[in-house]
């Protein structure tokens, strides 16, 4: 069983999050937005590729666009197995997080 | 010019063959195909700052030389001289100063104009970054540049300006390329590191 590392853990959920318009520019500026983490775009389209072996996203070729240069957009999406991965992931964090006191985001 | 003659003005120049796509783009941002009624009626129902926005945005995809052209004939126009532009730079040059004179109350402000012709430099992002950023493989390698292109033209050029937006483009290319030559540099080092101990 594959598990996801934290960078990808961001970058999954930053792929669910935005839905159909998942695509490398979009999922880096989540990261920084959201998560307010800088990322650059190698890294989100290294660890994209990576999640892509490992059969936890797919992809589709876009359309292009005049400010893109002509090229295409490539979209990605969370598989049934990504999403499972997802799910493991968030629920070891918490159950980590449980035992901790409130300064640390546990229950206590 | 009012409003309607403007339109007009656009409708005329955007009809010509080679300029299909600034009509298409003017109704859809988001560069789907429409027909000219369509674009038509789109622009009826964009704001003024919307239609300014629309063609300094256009502007961005001119030559470099035609919007050279443009620059140096702005202060003659602007003296009532003829000048000497092919249709495209003229229709881009009319809609510029008559979204202008409408913003500033039929006022143009020669300064102010100048401003606005800055926007037409085409903004390309630095040739040897692009070059380098061949490295990447294949799979990928057009997508990535495609992100960071549109990062760089709609997001980081306007709000930082051309010189940090290269700046800033020339960073991620070098992390784009580390990220994927670095794995390589790595094997490499480790297959010397295991010949020597072989070798010994």
């Amino acid at each position: 069983m594959d598990y996801l590392g934290e960078f990808e853990l961001l970058v999954m959920l930053a792929v669910l999050r935005l839905g159909s318009n998942a695509y490398g520019m979009m999922i880096r500026r989540e990261i920084e937005d959201v998560a307010e983490r800088s990322a650059s775009l190698g890294a989100v389209y290294t660890t994209l590729e990576r999640l892509e072996d490992k059969g936890f996203l797919s992809s589709a070729v876009g359309e292009a666009t005049e400010e893109r240069g002509g090229r295409a957009k490539k979209y990605f999406k969370v598989t049934a197995s990504g999403a499972g991965a997802v799910k493991r992931s968030v629920k070891s964090t918490d159950a980590m997080k449980a035992g901790l006191g409130p300064a640390w985001g546990g229950a206590r | 010019m009012k409003r309607e003659e403007l339109l007009a003005e656009i409708q005329r120049y955007c009809q010509r063959d080679h300029n299909e796509r600034v009509a298409l783009f003017a109704a859809s941002p988001d560069g789907s195909r429409l027909t000219w009624e369509s674009c038509e009626m789109a622009m009826w129902n964009k704001t003024n700052e919307e239609l300014i926005n629309f063609i300094r945005r256009e502007a961005h995809h001119l030559p470099s030389e035609q919007a050279e052209k443009i620059r140096q004939a702005a202060p003659a126009l602007l003296r009532g001289e003829k000048v000497d532009l092919d249709a495209m730079s003229m229709g881009f040059l009319l809609a510029l100063m008559s979204f202008q004179r409408e913003v500033i109350d039929d006022q143009p402000d020669p300064k102010e104009f100048t401003v606005a012709l800055k926007t037409t430099e085409t903004p390309r992002s630095p040739r040897v970054a692009r070059f380098v950023l061949f490295l990447i493989p294949k799979k990928n390698r057009e997508h990535l540049i495609g992100d960071l292109e549109e990062e760089y033209r709609t997001l980081i050029m306007p709000e930082y300006g051309r010189r940090w937006a290269r700046i800033w483009y020339r960073g991620q290319v070098i992390q784009a390329v580390g990220f994927y030559v670095w794995p390589f540099v790595k094997r490499v080092l480790g297959m010397a590191a295991i010949w020597k101990v072989i070798g010994r």
